[in-house]
């Protein structure tokens, strides 16, 4: 019985799955695929139409934030048009860029202690093990089992989860892992001595080319100093609210991205 | 199903082992697509915790087994953590309801109730540890694991999910039906 144990583990060792696993997962996914547009379709006729009671003064505060940001995004064009220029005055290297691919959420993780979540992208569209994969509000997390039509991604609040982020204020750079207990993540390896206050953002490194540079992944919450050790705590609120996710994007590298999708 | 032939009645009765995991498939289908819909409260359930426990109290050692196992690797299967976690999880639970079974009766609703609350509130250690195994880092000293809504809506949903089991041994005859023995004539 160990032994069956031990060989079965072994097997399905780093994301690995058999014919059997695939077989299984393609009709549970097609079973939840189904679901999951009835259980939006349910959720956007109630938000649409019987939780309208708020909606006129949203509409004005939302309005007024559009207009800030339109004068905010007019001074940032001034800023990347300046940026350019000087990096055409020192011949820099244009940076090559990646692609994204949209995918649907199918399904959330049915373990209560682990947050993944299931795309309907497999490797038939070239999804990859390790892939970054993100939304507009921030970064989601890395794809860890893929099979033909499906893909399951281990989100940035899975306590399995680590990703390479840096505080965009100070620099400070840690890594993210997820609490799934608390639905929020903890910044690790974070000096003592580095410079992280609550309410920094947090966002993305291009190490390992899997997210782009700067997407948003986080806000810290709360920074308790250790007095003892030489490392701090950072409690960390990630950027996307996995249950109310619908469409996420893949990431694909500057190399495969050619490959894809030519 | 008493118009069923004492063949037909067999093959109910083979089919259950199908029919259980047909029912675990559907809870599985229902917790993993309702995210969007149900209230976050209700997101701490543990749909396979109550069936570990019903099989251990209720199947031989190789037929819970047998069940178990597969559905383990179907519960795996739909969760980001690594495969093999959830059966060695549930496997410890399954032996552990195997040997409350063998030296106590608790088969009545009041005892059902009591030992899945218990069993809920070692869930919350015995994961943590059985991660361990797998290098997966949770805490087995959380704040969150005292978590008491947690613990109650287990119970609670759990002991449903143990009485639709029981009606599902019934509906296809995995169990007798109850001998009906009518009072003495001086009634």
């Amino acid at each position: 019985m160990t032994c069956i144990l031990a060989l079965y583990i072994h097997v399905h060792r780093q994301g690995k799955t058999t014919w059997i696993d695939n077989g299984i997962i393609s009709v549970t996914g097609g079973f939840q695929s189904g679901f999951s547009s009835l259980g939006q379709g349910i959720k956007k006729t109630i938000d649409h139409y019987f939780l309208l009671v708020d909606a006129k003064k949203r509409s004005e505060e939302l309005e007024t934030e559009v207009n800030l940001l339109r004068s905010k995004v007019i001074s940032q064009d001034e800023i990347v048009l300046e940026n350019k220029r000087l990096q055409d005055q020192l011949s820099l290297k244009a940076k090559e860029k990646e692609t994204f691919l949209s995918a649907r959420v199918v399904a959330h993780d049915v373990s209560p202690d682990f947050l993944g979540i299931r795309i309907d992208r497999g490797s038939q569209d070239g999804v990859q093990l390790g892939m970054g994969v993100i939304h507009t509000s921030g970064v989601v997390g890395k794809v860890h089992r893929v099979t033909r039509f499906y893909s399951d991604v281990m989100t940035v609040l899975d306590p399995s989860s680590n990703i390479d982020v840096i505080v965009q204020r100070s620099r400070a750079r840690g890594v993210l892992s997820g609490q799934s207990k608390q639905l929020s993540c903890k910044l690790k390896y974070i000096d003592r001595l580095d410079d992280v206050l609550v309410n920094d953002i947090l966002v993305s490194t291009d190490f390992g080319r899997i997210f782009p540079k700067g997407m948003l992944v986080g806000t810290v919450t709360a920074v308790i100093p250790n007095s003892n050790g030489i490392l701090q705590t950072v409690a960390v609120k990630s950027a996307i609210d996995i249950y109310r996710l619908e469409e996420v994007f893949l990431v694909f590298p500057p190399k495969q991205s050619e490959k894809v999708f030519n | 199903m008493y118009f069923l032939q004492s063949n037909q009645k067999k093959f109910l009765t083979n089919l259950n082992a199908l029919f259980l995991t047909l029912f675990v498939l559907v809870l599985v289908l229902f917790k993993s697509t309702s995210g969007t819909i149900i209230p976050s409260v209700f997101y701490g359930w543990d749909i396979l915790l109550p069936v570990a426990i019903y099989l251990g109290q209720r199947r031989s050692l190789w037929e819970g087994l047998l069940i178990l196992l597969f559905n383990g690797h179907l519960y795996s299967l739909n969760s980001s953590a690594p495969i093999g976690l959830f059966v060695i999880y549930y496997l410890l639970f399954f032996f552990f309801a195997q040997v409350v079974a063998y030296i106590l009766y608790a088969q009545t609703p009041v005892s059902v109730i009591c030992l899945l609350f218990l069993v809920t509130v070692l869930s919350r250690f015995v994961l943590p540890l059985s991660a361990q195994v797998f290098d997966q880092s949770i805490s087995v000293f959380s704040w969150a694991n005292w978590n008491f809504w947690n613990v109650l809506l287990n119970t609670g949903l759990g002991f449903l999910i143990y009485l639709a089991l029981g009606l599902l041994d019934r509906v296809t005859l995995k169990v007798p039906p109850r001998n009906i023995t009518l009072g003495d004539s001086s009634l």
